[in-house]
């Protein structure tokens, strides 16, 4: 399989970006109530994209031999991939005012964006290990 | 005489002509079956193996999951090799080796010229296609130079089976646990068991030009190719089935919209004031077992499919030192007959009163004590196979309480004749509820009749895994291994299937009675004709003799004729779902019943003969095409209508209840989509890979460590984990669906209930 980790590695990054971008627009079509139709069609597509996004994870994780619960950075990974899967349901489902959207719609974006530092850096505190 | 009874008498002749004809078949089995030899000598004199040996062989295979861990003569598991196949390679190539060297002084066949190679590969297939076996004194003698060749086969199958470094890279291609057998003396006689196999594959039948296993398995060194009856019956087989299609096409042309209509559909749900007894009550634990039954199904087999990339680790764990591939398969495929069986004994529970509305004394009884008998059952003998593939139960315990090692009839024996004295209080339950229905001459007698009389076969067809013992014929126990499970998906289930679909189309006024049982009546009477007798399908290659291919072969194609017009039956289903505003509340059990149409024809239909006919099978038998129709016709088919039945019968547990569709629309459509998925990024575009494989280069190969290796067949197992998750989402939401009805439910009207 190491013959494909590039481009399993693109496809993980595609879909990692497409995931918080489409969080993204989706929070603000329904923050601005801007149509059902779309705002569903979105919603499938981020099943699409994060289904995705999950399988190349886990092609890469068996291509490089490193694995969460076992080396650190992919530990926080994985534990945050629940957190922010939990949040990105609720703004699906869950919220009742547009306010609460609103917050839950920001922890969700907020994590993605730890997430996506942890990746890049891998390193466990992310963004922040920069500080030490 | 009436229509329905000219029917009736109709299939009892049919079945009566069938079952003759699929017994005969069973004799010629018998009497043609490659033989077992009392010794295997050498040519001068030298014992090599002994018949007790070939046999404990036998046993060995069996106990570390047998058909779960690579397969004989093509059926079994897909990972590892089929034994036969690589062995007889492996055999041929040694000997091919031995000769260049000896001969033309090269160190391997492949360095000796062109000339030399033809000059060899001639001499290879006179020698091992000969047949040396003498019956009177059941002795087989071989010549030196073979025994040299099986000799380093057998070393090299030893060393596999145990925990050597020189072959860890291959066990963890084929997904085996280290020492997979720890006994040095039960691998040596393993390999003789191995061996035994791969010469049925090689040898000509006495006196005859084709080989035991009918040519199979594809293998150019030796000419193993299909013979000319085997073209001949493919070629028939399209024949009879555009026949059938077009005789089918006739009589429906004739006889649509003849159908007497229901003058007047019911106002409200004529089910909707059932009040369910105590018994039917009790069943709801049936609906929760299944569930977990389903779900661990799925886990299992997310971890089997897995092992197929990372051979013995999961994401980093050593897990095949706990559950290794061969424990994770048996499961999985267990577990699959094991939760639908549940769906079906649970809905059958649950219709007996509420048909006859008569509750026998002591039925909640029974059907708890049914219960408490499925779940020992369940785990008494996953227990037994744990033990018995890690090699700690012994062989001596292990037919009875371990592992059988054939595929879908592999618990211990102990445990089978567990399963069928429960499977036996089920029919008295069942039945003893139905008595004053059955007994009362009504309309409705034909169709609960042969309800009942399905429901009686599926579970008297479960004694056919009882007639085989520790030391019969590799070839019989496949005879009666067949007749429980095609017997079972393609007669029976088929026939339970139509009758409790149209059965409770009936009780729901929405169907005329009279209609209803002259349609389920014909249908049997297609689904038998094709069904019985194309058992043989599935033993073209395990000993047969031509006679029984031809009957395979022809009668196996009739089994796709009523495929071919499920559309009817799918839209007619559709229809009815929308006859009536109450239909509403039917509106997702009936499109289970939709989707069980649709994979029907799709699973069992198109992915079913791409497999069937005789050449195709020649090729195709083992490859990844056959769990692509192993897993689309029996989720698609059965365990839809596993979850139809379960979700009508929890309609009628709890009639008062809202439900949350959202979920279980949800539900149903990751269960469509994941098997989709499942089917055409992974199993359908790897299956095809192999059969060019198969026919370009052997059987072998398409099996090989060599091929299923490649980076490409990797990426392809990968391509499932979409399809899978999605799937698995579908199940969750299910489990939730149901869940939600007993911890949180919400009454019509609004009113909340204690």
């Amino acid at each position: 399989m190491i013959e494909f980790y590039d481009e399993v590695r693109q496809v993980h990054w595609l879909m990692a970006f497409a995931s918080g971008g489409l969080l993204f627009i989706h929070g603000l079509i329904h923050l601005s109530q801007a149509g059902h139709l779309f705002s569903t069609s979105v919603r499938y597509l981020r099943y699409g994209v994060d289904t995705v996004l999950i399988t190349a994870a886990l092609m890469l994780t068996n291509i490089v031999q490193q694995f969460p619960f076992i080396d650190a950075w992919l530990t926080v990974k994985f534990l945050l991939l629940m957190v922010y899967l939990f949040l990105s349901h609720i703004t699906l489902y869950n919220t009742r005012n547009p306010r609460q959207y609103a917050t839950v719609w920001g922890l969700a974006l907020m994590t993605w964006l730890f997430i996506f530092s942890v990746a890049k850096t891998h390193q466990s505190w992310g963004i922040f290990s920069l500080l030490f | 005489m009436t229509n329905v009874k000219k029917l009736w008498l109709f299939l009892a002749f049919l079945l009566f002509v069938s079952f003759g004809v699929l017994i005969w078949s069973g004799n010629q089995i018998y009497q043609q079956a490659p033989p077992m030899p009392e010794k295997v000598l050498t040519s001068d004199g030298q014992l090599l193996y002994s018949r007790a040996e070939i046999e404990k062989g036998r046993q060995v295979w069996q106990s570390f999951g047998g058909m779960q861990l690579g397969s004989i003569w093509g059926h079994g598991g897909y990972v590892a090799p089929d034994w036969s196949a690589d062995w007889m390679h492996r055999e041929l190539m040694a000997l091919l080796n031995l000769w260049a060297n000896r001969d033309y002084g090269v160190e391997s066949f492949e360095l000796a010229n062109a000339e030399q190679q033809a000059a060899l590969q001639g001499r290879l297939k006179s020698l091992v296609r000969k047949n040396t076996y003498n019956p009177d004194t059941g002795v087989i003698t071989l010549s030196l130079d073979r025994v040299k060749a099986i000799s380093q086969v057998s070393e090299h199958y030893q060393r596999l089976f145990s925990d050597e470094p020189s072959t860890a890279e291959l066990r963890e291609a084929y997904a085996m646990k280290n020492n997979t057998v720890t006994d040095p003396e039960n691998r040596r006689v393993l390999s003789a068991f191995f061996w035994w196999t791969a010469w049925a594959t090689m040898t000509n039948r006495i006196d005859g030009h084709i080989t035991y296993t009918n040519n199979w398995p594809n293998e150019p060194l030796i000419d193993n190719k299909p013979p000319a009856s085997m073209f001949l019956w493919s070629a028939f087989s399209v024949t009879f089935l555009l026949a059938g299609i077009g005789l089918m096409g006739w009589y429906y042309a004739v006889s649509h919209g003849k159908e007497e209509a229901t003058s007047k559909l019911p106002a409200t749900d004529p089910m909707r004031d059932l009040r369910p007894t105590p018994s039917m009550m009790a069943t709801a634990k049936y609906f929760w077992v299944l569930l977990a039954l389903f779900l661990v199904q799925i886990l299992l087999g997310a971890v089997t499919a897995h092992y197929q990339v990372e051979g013995q680790v999961m994401y980093g764990f050593e897990l095949s030192e706990i559950l290794p591939y061969s424990i994770t398969r048996t499961w999985h495929t267990q577990l699959a007959v094991l939760w639908i069986a549940l769906a079906w004994l649970a809905t059958g529970l649950y219709i007996g009163p509420a048909v006859s509305g008569y509750e026998p004394p002591y039925q909640r009884f029974g059907v708890n004590l049914l219960w408490v008998c499925l779940l020992v059952i369940v785990v008494g003998a996953f227990t037994g196979q744990w033990f018995a593939v890690n090699q700690t139960l012994g062989l001596e315990h292990n037919f009875w309480f371990g592992h059988q090692g054939w595929e879908y009839a592999d618990i211990g024996r102990f445990w089978q004749w567990f399963l069928f004295i429960g499977l036996l209080l089920w029919l008295c339950l069942v039945g003893r509820s139905l008595w004053p229905t059955l007994r009362q001459p009504s309309e409705s007698r034909s169709i609960i009749g042969l309800l009942f009389l399905s429901t009686v076969a599926i579970g008297l067809f479960f004694g056919a895994a009882l007639v085989w013992n520790e030391h019969t014929h590799i070839s019989m126990v496949e005879y009666w291994r067949w007749w429980l499970v095609h017997l079972w998906v393609e007669g029976f289930f088929e026939v339970f299937a139509t009758a409790v679909i149209a059965f409770l189309f009936t009780r729901l006024g929405l169907i005329p009675v009279k209609t209803a049982t002259v349609a389920v009546l014909f249908a049997t009477i297609i689904f038998m004709s094709g069904g019985v007798i194309g058992t043989l399908h599935h033993l073209y290659f395990v000993g047969s003799p031509t006679p029984v291919l031809a009957l395979g072969a022809s009668f196996s194609a009739l089994e796709v004729v009523p495929l071919a017009y499920i559309g009817f039956e799918a839209y007619h289903n559709y229809t009815l779902g929308h006859a009536t505003e109450w239909m509403k509340r039917y509106r997702w059990p009936i499109m289970f019943f939709v989707a069980v149409a649709f994979w029907n024809l799709v699973g069992a239909g198109l992915f079913g003969f791409l497999i069937n006919p005789p050449l195709s099978l020649y090729y195709m038998q083992g490859l990844n095409l056959t769990p692509l129709h192993g897993h689309t016709a029996l989720f698609g088919v059965y365990g839809m209508l596993g979850i139809g039945l379960t979700l009508f019968c929890i309609r009628g547990i709890k009639p008062d209840l809202i439900w949350p569709e959202g979920t279980l629309k949800a539900s149903f459509w990751c269960f469509n989509i994941g098997l989709a998925l499942m089917a055409l990024l992974t199993l359908l575009p790897l299956g095809v890979m192999q059969l060019f494989a198969s026919l370009n280069h052997g059987y072998w190969y398409a099996r090989s460590a060599d091929f299923m290796q490649q980076p490409v067949v990797d990426l392809l197992v990968w391509m499932r984990v979409p399809g899978d998750t999605i799937f698995a989402v579908g199940a969750l939401l299910l489990a939730w669906f149901i869940l939600s009805l007993w911890i949180k439910p919400k009454y019509e009207g609004g009113q909340q209930r204690g």
